[in-house]
């Protein structure tokens, strides 16, 4: 649906990570993170 | 095919098979819905529109469901088209409305209204008057998905920042039947102030018409600023026909694969 309404879909991301999995954890928030820098700023920021 | 209707409803009303029968009249030159109790008083009987979608055209299922909290023992007909039997089908899979004690009354709508409206079936499965005509298929959301992403996303920024947040869409739709409304919480749309917070506002509604939508048009016959309401829920149902295989409203026994654990059903 956000990719119908031009926001890339890759700005939304859901995982199941256990409490117990911390390093599995950091290292989605990680590779998030280089996802949406590499995406720049969200077009919804700039409107 | 108004005779047929009003013979239709004067039977089940004389022998007392329904409690009233929730359709259209015409009164003062407009026209509204009515809950029939007489047979007296089916000379006001109006079908609503025929030729074009225009304002006679009302969410019956809607009245129903009032009706039917405040009396749940009792049998109503309810006045349908192809479009409101959709909705009937969806209500009984949601727990809304119970088929036993629901009576309707089919009619196929003329082809004119079935273009105009674009609807996918024009027709109920088992109608009392009019023939049925085919289906008509648009290419709306198939436009937008042809634009590239950035042009994608400046069409509904601008559509929806028209918004006048009337709630007019929610109000008007049948399968809208929540007693408390996400679109009311504040943490999700704040309130008293315009415009409108987007695309959450938008979004947010959509999510929810996901196996829901029946895809009546009626949302965007009602939005006072034009947005193309019906070709977002369109994109959520395609999605959801895409993945699971499902059409809200088409068959009777229809079952959800979103309010069910374990493997999709089949339908
Ligand atoms: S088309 Fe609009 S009014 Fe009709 S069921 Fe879908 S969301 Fe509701
Ligand atoms: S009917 Fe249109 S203007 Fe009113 S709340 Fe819905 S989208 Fe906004």
């Amino acid at each position: 649906m956000l990719d119908f309404c031009g926001i890339e879909k890759e700005r939304m991301r859901a995982r199941w990570v256990s409490s117990a999995e911390a390093p599995e954890f950091v290292e989605e928030i990680n590779q998030f993170i280089n996802v949406l820098k590499k995406l720049g700023p969200s077009p919804l920021s700039m409107n | 095919m108004i005779d047929t209707i009003k013979q239709k409803i004067s039977g089940l009303l004389s022998d007392a098979s329904v409690k009233g029968v929730v359709a259209l009249k015409t009164a003062n030159g407009h026209v509204t819905p009515c809950v029939f109790q007489k047979e007296d008083d089916l000379d006001m009987l109006s079908l609503g529109d025929m030729q074009a979608s225009g304002d006679t055209r009302y969410p019956l299922n809607k009245v129903l469901i009032t009706i039917a909290r405040q009396y749940p023992d009792d049998v109503f007909g309810v006045l349908v088209r192809g479009c409101d039997e959709r909705g009937l089908y969806t209500l009984y899979r949601l727990n809304q409305l119970d088929p036993d004690k629901v009576v309707p009354i089919g009619f196929c709508c003329p082809e004119e209204l079935a273009k105009a409206c674009e609807c996918k079936k024009p027709y109920p499965d088992d109608p009392v008057a009019g023939e049925k005509t085919k289906e008509i298929f648009q290419n709306r959301m198939e436009e937008i998905e042809g634009m590239d992403i950035s042009k994608r996303f400046s069409f509904w920024m601008d559509q929806f920042s028209k918004c006048i947040k009337c709630y007019g869409c929610r109000n008007i739709c049948s399968m809208c039947f929540c007693r408390e409304c996400s679109l009311e919480c504040e943490d999700l749309v704040s309130k008293g102030s315009l415009p409108v917070d987007i695309p959450v506002f938008h979004l947010t509604r959509a999510m929810h018409m996901a196996d829901r939508c029946i895809d009546c048009g009626l949302c965007e016959e009602a939005c006072p600023s034009d947005i193309p309401l019906r070709v977002l829920y369109k994109k959520t149902s395609r999605i959801m026909n895409a993945e699971f295989g499902f059409t809200s409203g088409i068959e009777k026994q229809e079952k959800s694969p979103l309010s069910m654990l374990g493997p999709a059903p089949d339908n």
